[in-house]
C-alpha cells in the first residue's frame, strides 16, 4: 500500500515534468505546425543562467532566469522562425535542429563541455515523512510547481483574450487571420509561454540530477515529444496526458521489470509507446476536427 | 429519360458499373449508380461538387471498394481486383492532380505505364516515343516532368494513361485550370486518341464548353444519384440538370429593389467603391485561377459572384481577404489600395470574410468564438452594445452560448459563422459558398439575414453555385467562368437571361476564335 502510494508519487512527479515539455513542444507546434528542438535548449539556458545568478537573493535569481529564458524564447522566434514563417514544415524542422545544435555548442564554448554541478535550493534535498510516506521536499515542490503551471496555463487560455486567440490560432490559424488576430502577437505570446515553462522544468530538472551541462536538454526534449505525439498532436489536453503516460509508464517499468531487464528501461517504454500509437495512431486525445464535406 | 439506365445483364464488350452503392460514414456517396461507356465511345460524366464523380471512377478502376453493385469489363467481373491488374485488363486513367512522376523525363512518364503493361523496355520506349508524337510532345520528350507548364502536365498525364494503349480511358477533370485555347486544343486531342485507338473514353469534366463540344453522350450525376444520360443537345435541355446545377428554382425571384435612384445614387457614383478589384490575377503554382478579374461593389450594394466550381471564385474571395498574394492587378477598399496588407490588418480596415466550409473554432465555445469575432475592437467603447446588437441577428447563438462551437448543426455553425465576421462591424462583409451544405429551409434562413444586414447599411459580396439563390438576393451579379469575368449585371435583367446560360455553363460556345 505505502508503496503503491509512493509509486503513485513517482509517477505524479515524472509524469508532470514531461507534461510541461510536452506543453511547451505542443503549444508551438500546434500554432505553427513547427516541432521545436531546441525547446530542450531552453530549459539549459534556463539552468545556466540560474548558475550565473546564483549569489543574488533566491527571488531574484527565478525573476531574471525567468525573464532570461522567455527572452531567449522571443528571440528564437524573432531571428530563426519568422523568417521562415511561410516555409515549409520540414524547413522548420531542420532550422530547429540547427538551432539546437548551435545552443548547445555556444554553451560548450561559454562553460565548457564537463558537466557543473548545481544546487539551487539545498533545502530541497530533505526528506520529509508523511504518515508512512517518505517524500522528497523536492517532490512536493515540484508537484505544487507542475500543478500552478498547469492552473495557470488554463486560466490563461482559458479567461484571457490572447488566450482564447491562441487557441483560436492554434486551432485554425487562418480562419483565425481572417478574424483580425495579430499572426505574428499570438506567435511571440505561444513563445514566452513555452520559454516559462521550459524555465519551470530547468528548475525542477536540474535539481533532480544535481548538475547542468550543454547537451542536459536533449533527454527531456526527445521525452517531451514523444508524449506529444502520444498524446495527439496538436492537443494540448493531449500533450498534458502524454506527458502524465509516459512518466507513469517510465515508473511503472522501473518497479516492475526484473534487475537486469532495467537497463533497457527506455528501450521498453518506448516499444509500448510505439504500441500505443499502431492502435490508436491519432493519440490519445484526438484532436477534434470540423467535418469535411465530401 | 425517367430511367435512363438499363439495369439488364451485363453486354459483352463495354465498360459497366451496375447499380453500385458507396457509402463513408453514413454518407451515401453513390446511390444505384450504373453507368455504360461503348468503346470508341466519348461519354461526359457531370454534376456539381460533392456529386460523386471521382467516387464513381475510383471505384470503376480498383481504387475504390463500392459497398454494393458490380463493375464488369468486357463482361467480366473486376470488382475487388488491385488497381494494377485492372490496368492490364486494358482500363487506364489519368487523376484530378494530374499526379506526374515528376523528376523523371516526359519520356520516361509514358515508358513506364508501358513497362507496367509488361512491355521490355526497347518496346515501351518505342511506344513512349509513338504516344508522344501523337500528343504533340515529342519536341519536350527529354524535359523533366517538375518543369513542364501546367497545360502540358495535363498531356503528359493523358500520354502516360495512352502508352498502356486502353481499350477505355477515364480522364479526371483533363481540362481544370486550362485556358479557353488549351482546352480547345485539349477536346481536338481527345478525339483524335478516339479515331486512333478507337478506345471509350469517360471525360469527368467542369468545363461545359468542352463536354458539350466533345461529347457523344452525357451523364449527370447530383448527390450520389445519376439524374439523368443523354446527348448533349437532351442535357442542355433537360430540367433537372439546370435544377442540379443553378439550385432550387421555387418561385423566387429578385426581389423589387426599394433603393431612390435619384440623387442619393448620383452621390454614391461620385464616391470611390468600398470594393474595387482591378485586372486580379492569382495562380497557383502553373495553374491560373484568376486571369484579369476586375469587379466592383459600391457602398451599400449586395452583388454576387456566380459560376461553376473551379471557377475561381474561392480564389477571388481569398485574394480580396488577403490570404492568397496575388500575381498582379489592384484591390482597393473605399479608394485605398489595401493588396499590400496581411489578412489580419484587412479586417482592420473593414473587410470580414466568412469562409466556405464556416471554419468556426469547433474546439472552443460559441462565446469564446464571438470573441475573436470581436477581437479587433475590443477596446471600441461600446462594444457590448455592439454584440448585444449583432447577436439580435441570431438568437440561437445566444442559447448555445457555452457551448463548443462543434457541436452546433451547420446552420447554426454559418450563423455563428457570419456573426463572428459581423463582430469585427466590417464595411464590406464576403460570404464563400454559405448555402454550402444547408437544407433549404436553412439557407432560406440565412439570405433572409444577408438581406436584412445589407438593408441594415452593411456592403455584400457574396460568392456561390446556388444561382437561383444569389439572383435572388443581390442587386448585381458576375458570372465568372474559368477564372474570368464572362458575365455582369442586375440580377433581374440575369435572371432567364439566355447569355447567361450561356456564361455560366458555356453552352453554344464555338472554339475561341482566332485573334
Amino acid at each position: 500500500m505505502t508503496l503503491t502510494l509512493q509509486y503513485v508519487i513517482d509517477a505524479l512527479n515524472v509524469g508532470g515534468l514531461y507534461a510541461l515539455m510536452a506543453l511547451g513542444i505542443g503549444l508551438i507546434f500546434g500554432i505553427m505546425r513547427l516541432i521545436n528542438f531546441a525547446h530542450g535548449e531552453m530549459v539549459m539556458v534556463g539552468g545556466y543562467a540560474m548558475l550565473l545568478l546564483i549569489d543574488l537573493p533566491g527571488p531574484a535569481v527565478v525573476g531574471v532566469s525567468i525573464l532570461a529564458v522567455v527572452a531567449l524564447a522571443l528571440a528564437i522566434e524573432r531571428l530563426a522562425f519568422r523568417p521562415l514563417r511561410d516555409a515549409a514544415p520540414s524547413t522548420l524542422l531542420v532550422a530547429s535542429f540547427a538551432l539546437s545544435y548551435f545552443l548547445q555548442n555556444l554553451s560548450v564554448l561559454l562553460f565548457g563541455a564537463r558537466p557543473k554541478p548545481f544546487v539551487f535550493a539545498s533545502a530541497l534535498a530533505t526528506d520529509l515523512q508523511v504518515g508512512p510516506v517518505r517524500i522528497a521536499l523536492l517532490q512536493l515542490v515540484s508537484m505544487g510547481l507542475t500543478l500552478a503551471a498547469l492552473a495557470g496555463l488554463t486560466v490563461l487560455l482559458k479567461r484571457t483574450s490572447i488566450g482564447v486567440q491562441l487557441r483560436a490560432a492554434s486551432q485554425d490559424f487562418r480562419a483565425a487571420r481572417l478574424c483580425g488576430v495579430r499572426a505574428n502577437s499570438v506567435i511571440a505570446f505561444a513563445f514566452a509561454i513555452s520559454g516559462a515553462l521550459a524555465w519551470i522544468v530547468s528548475l525542477i530538472y536540474s535539481a533532480q540530477i544535481g548538475q547542468l551541462s550543454p547537451a542536459m536538454g536533449v533527454r527531456p526534449v526527445v521525452i517531451g515529444f514523444v508524449a506529444t505525439i502520444l498524446g495527439g498532436l496538436g492537443s494540448l489536453v493531449g500533450a498534458v496526458v502524454g506527458g502524465f503516460f509516459v512518466g507513469a509508464l517510465a515508473v511503472a517499468l522501473e518497479a516492475g521489470l526484473s534487475l537486469e531487464l532495467r537497463p533497457f528501461k527506455e528501450a521498453v517504454l518506448f516499444a509500448l509507446v510505439f504500441l500505443v500509437l499502431l492502435l490508436r495512431p491519432q493519440g490519445l486525445v484526438a484532436v477534434r476536427a470540423l467535418r469535411e464535406r465530401v | 429519360m425517367a430511367d435512363p439506365i438499363d439495369n439488364g445483364d451485363t453486354p459483352g464488350n463495354v465498360l459497366a458499373a451496375r447499380q453500385v452503392n458507396v457509402r463513408f460514414e453514413g454518407l451515401l456517396a453513390l446511390d444505384q449508380v450504373s453507368l455504360t461507356l461503348q468503346p470508341t465511345q466519348i461519354l461526359g460524366l457531370i454534376g456539381p461538387n460533392g456529386a460523386g464523380k471521382t467516387t464513381l471512377v475510383n471505384v470503376m478502376t480498383g481504387f475504390q471498394a463500392p459497398n454494393e453493385g458490380r463493375v464488369a469489363l468486357n463482361g467480366q467481373e473486376i470488382n475487388g481486383w488491385p488497381a494494377f491488374r485492372i490496368g492490364r485488363r486494358g482500363l487506364a486513367r489519368t487523376f484530378q492532380g494530374v499526379r506526374l512522376f515528376r523528376d523523371l523525363t516526359v519520356l520516361e512518364n509514358a515508358e513506364l505505364a508501358a513497362v507496367g503493361m509488361g512491355l521490355s523496355r526497347a518496346a515501351a520506349r518505342e511506344r513512349a516515343w509513338e504516344t508522344l508524337d501523337l500528343l504533340g510532345l515529342t519536341g519536350k520528350a527529354l524535359q523533366r516532368a517538375a518543369d513542364l507548364p501546367y497545360g502540358d502536365e495535363r498531356r503528359v498525364g493523358i500520354a502516360r494513361a495512352l502508352a498502356a494503349r486502353p481499350k477505355y480511358l477515364l480522364l479526371d477533370e483533363p481540362a481544370a485550370g486550362m485556358s479557353e485555347e488549351e482546352a480547345a486544343q485539349l477536346a481536338a486531342t481527345v478525339t483524335e486518341i478516339r479515331r486512333k485507338f478507337g478506345c471509350g473514353i469517360l471525360v469527368i469534366e467542369h468545363n461545359m464548353a468542352l463536354i458539350m463540344e466533345l461529347c457523344d453522350r452525357i451523364q449527370v450525376l447530383e448527390q450520389g444519384r445519376s439524374i439523368a444520360v443523354g446527348t448533349p443537345a437532351e442535357i442542355a435541355r433537360d430540367p433537372d440538370v439546370r435544377r442540379a446545377y443553378l439550385g432550387a428554382d421555387h418561385g423566387l425571384t429578385p426581389a423589387p429593389r426599394v433603393r431612390s435612384a435619384g440623387k442619393e445614387a448620383e452621390a454614391a457614383a461620385a464616391k470611390a467603391p468600398i470594393l474595387a478589384v482591378h485586372e486580379l490575377k492569382v495562380s497557383y503554382g502553373a495553374v491560373a485561377a484568376l486571369r484579369g478579374v476586375s469587379l466592383r461593389v459600391e457602398e451599400g450594394e449586395l452583388v454576387s459572384v456566380v459560376g461553376p466550381n473551379g471557377a475561381g471564385k474561392s480564389t477571388l474571395m481569398h485574394a480580396i481577404a488577403g490570404v492568397v498574394t496575388p500575381d498582379a492587378g489592384d484591390i482597393a477598399l473605399a479608394g485605398h489600395s489595401i493588396a499590400a496588407l496581411a489578412p489580419e490588418q484587412r479586417v482592420r480596415q473593414g473587410i470580414a470574410l466568412v469562409p466556405e466550409g464556416r471554419h468556426v473554432f469547433a474546439t472552443l465555445t460559441v462565446g469564446e468564438n464571438l470573441l475573436i469575432g470581436g477581437v479587433t475592437r475590443r477596446r471600441d467603447p461600446g462594444a457590448r452594445a455592439a454584440t448585444e446588437r449583432i447577436l439580435e441577428y441570431f438568437p440561437i447563438l445566444r442559447e448555445r452560448y457555452g457551448q463548443p462551437a462543434g457541436r452546433l448543426s451547420g446552420g447554426e455553425q454559418q450563423q455563428l459563422a457570419i456573426a463572428r465576421a459581423l463582430l469585427s462591424r466590417p464595411r464590406l462583409l464576403l460570404l464563400d459558398e454559405p448555402s454550402l451544405g444547408l437544407a433549404v429551409r436553412i439557407i432560406d434562413e440565412v439570405y433572409e439575414i444577408l438581406s436584412r444586414l445589407n438593408r441594415d447599411g452593411i456592403s455584400v459580396l457574396v460568392v456561390e453555385q446556388s444561382i437561383a439563390r444569389a439572383l435572388a438576393a443581390a442587386e448585381r451579379t458576375y458570372v465568372l467562368r474559368n477564372g474570368i469575368v464572362e458575365l455582369e449585371g442586375g440580377s433581374n435583367e440575369l435572371f432567364g437571361d439566355s447569355a447567361f446560360d450561356s456564361a455560366y455553363f458555356g453552352f453554344a460556345r464555338t472554339p475561341a476564335q482566332p485573334q
